[in-house]
């Protein structure tokens, strides 16, 4: 059976992980190389592993072309993977399908270092999976968690102070006589992903401490779908004020794009600043030393 | 469920094998629709060739080139290929199951690439169009009116490019020109009444094409882009397009 498909520059081959989960690894032209990183590229919500937009393909695709393997694939109950029988909550799940997907790669590639890209709940789940797996140097979380923080408040006052149309709203709303509008539901056929709040800051922030004493690198991209919880480019540092990042953050802030990438200036923005991210931070036996 | 590349292209598909006893009359071929249609409806598509397969023959879903986890960009694709593509998959499904009789489905720009691969063709007996595009111009405008972005000739809609190629083709597409071979039951399959599926189911009484329009009122909003990439899974239009295909 033909499961495997070159292109111009990459090639790309069907590789499942076991209970019927499917994947795809996308390898570039002079096939994997031990020692540089994996990047496996998770789900989005309940999108398929094209990624919205198909940005996941692009990509994987681009980072082949750099030189570096990347592998997408569905977990339990989405796209084309079957749903769980493995009785674990979906967050567990998820956590243990990663674990699982980089040990099918790292027999694959003989490479022991990955990356972990997700959008939304993909990048939940890429930092659940990073701090249960060492073998995980990198994360890559786009609109991942977000706390308000002082100057996220008074940022968000002063934007909406400029249209002094909103001056009555905004006073009604501090003084609790209006209440912000309930955001009606979807038609019932839809189907979205169910967003538990974030865990508590504190917990997040311990976690990201934890992954930067390993040497962790971390890119954090955020886009303006996010702006009710995230509206400055640094708020990431902010929001975690005891963690001494060094030199191991990336901050990417996308005012303008909308969380599911649309625009194909955003899409371009994206997979191009973490290719040129990953390809830096991660050239030949680094990405071990903290 | 079997993943494989297939055809000159290479492209990506799947096989959901069929769980009903004895030797299956037809084997099923699903073409998607476009862009973020495509996104929203592939979980459907799941849905529909398990439930197929538990009561026909052998499903095939397919990428055509230019998207998902086929090879090529979304700037090449054009209908010309997706035609094609289709008459690969049917070719594929018709080599892989031994069976030479074939029934197809597809939503809205799928509809199209299901019925113009159909043509010329003695081995699709059943076609189900599930709210077809019936007139591209009518498409390109719900494109216009979702918003679009030109980048050179090409306009991107909801994240996905459309040339202007691909563009000129759909203009011209009218299926109440279609040409349905004789072997061929049309099943019009549609979530809401409007003039252009009228006109369609018109068009093939006046042929005397064999087949018939159902109503199934569930969600057409198919080209809708959330800001959190919902996925569409309207349950009674998935079980209508199953009944209709299998009946």
């Amino acid at each position: 059976m033909d499961t495997v498909v070159k292109e111009s520059a990459v090639s790309e081959e069907i590789l499942p992980i076991g209970d019927g989960l499917v994947g795809v690894v996308c390898l570039p032209a002079g096939g994997p190389e031990a020692d540089l990183p994996v990047v496996l590229i998770l789900n989005s919500g309940v999108i398929h592993r094209v990624g919205a937009c198909r940005v996941s393909v692009k990509l994987a695709r681009n980072l082949a072309s750099a030189g570096y393997v990347a592998y997408r694939f569905d977990h339990s109950g989405i796209g084309d993977s079957p749903p769980s029988r493995s009785g674990l909550d979906v967050d567990a799940g998820q956590v243990s399908e990663i674990v699982k997907a980089m040990t099918v790669l790292e027999h694959r590639t003989g490479s022991s270092r990955f990356i972990l890209y997700g959008l939304c709940s993909g990048a939940r789940a890429g930092f659940q999976a990073a701090l249960a797996d060492s073998r995980v140097v990198g994360i890559v979380q786009v609109d991942g968690f977000a706390y308000r923080t002082f100057r996220y408040y008074l940022l968000k006052s002063l934007r909406r102070l400029r249209h002094f149309r909103t001056i009555p709203r905004v006073l009604g709303r501090w003084l609790g006589l209006i209440k912000p509008p309930v955001r009606d539901g979807t038609d019932g056929d839809m189907w979205v992903q169910e967003w538990p709040d974030y865990p508590p800051q504190e917990e997040v922030a311990a976690g990201y401490a934890r992954l930067v004493e390993r040497g962790v690198r971390i890119r954090a991209i955020y886009t303006g779908s996010w702006k009710d919880e995230y509206n400055y480019h640094g708020q990431f540092f902010d929001m975690y004020p005891g963690v001494d990042f060094g030199g191991l953050l990336s901050l990417q802030y996308l005012p303008h794009a909308q969380h599911i990438l649309p625009h194909p200036s955003d899409q371009g923005r994206v997979v191009e600043g973490v290719t040129e991210w990953v390809v830096t931070e991660f050239t030949h036996g680094s990405g071990t030393e903290a | 469920m079997e993943f494989f590349y297939f055809g000159p292209g290479h492209l990506f598909g799947s096989i959901t094998p069929p769980l009903a006893r004895g030797t299956p009359s037809a084997a099923v071929v699903l073409c998607y629709p476009f862009g973020q249609e495509y996104m929203r409806a592939h979980r459907a598509y799941r849905q529909l060739a398990t439930l197929i397969s538990r009561m026909a023959g052998p499903v095939l879903r397919f990428d055509y080139f230019g998207t998902g986890d086929s090879p090529g960009e979304g700037e090449e694709v054009t209908l010309q290929r997706w035609v094609e593509d289709t008459g690969v998959a049917i070719d594929e499904v018709r080599q892989r199951s031994g069976l030479d009789r074939v029934r197809m489905a597809g939503l809205r720009l799928g509809a199209v690439a299901a019925a113009l691969a159909s043509e010329g063709r003695d081995d699709v007996e059943r076609m189900v169009l599930w709210d077809p595009v019936i007139r591209g111009r009518a498409f390109l405008d719900e494109l216009d009116k979702e918003g679009v972005t030109p980048v050179g000739s090409t306009w991107w809609v909801n994240g996905f490019p459309a040339s202007e190629r691909l563009r000129r083709e759909v203009d011209e597409v009218d299926l109440c020109r279609l040409t349905v071979p004789a072997a061929t039951q049309v099943v019009q399959v549609i979530s809401h009444r409007n003039v252009e599926f009228e006109r369609f189911s018109q068009a093939m009484e006046a042929r005397s094409v064999r087949g018939e329009t159902r109503l199934i009122p569930s969600s057409p909003n198919w080209n809708y882009s959330d800001d959190v990439g919902g996925i569409l899974l309207p349950r009674e239009m998935i079980r209508g397009v199953v009944d209709a295909l299998v009946a």
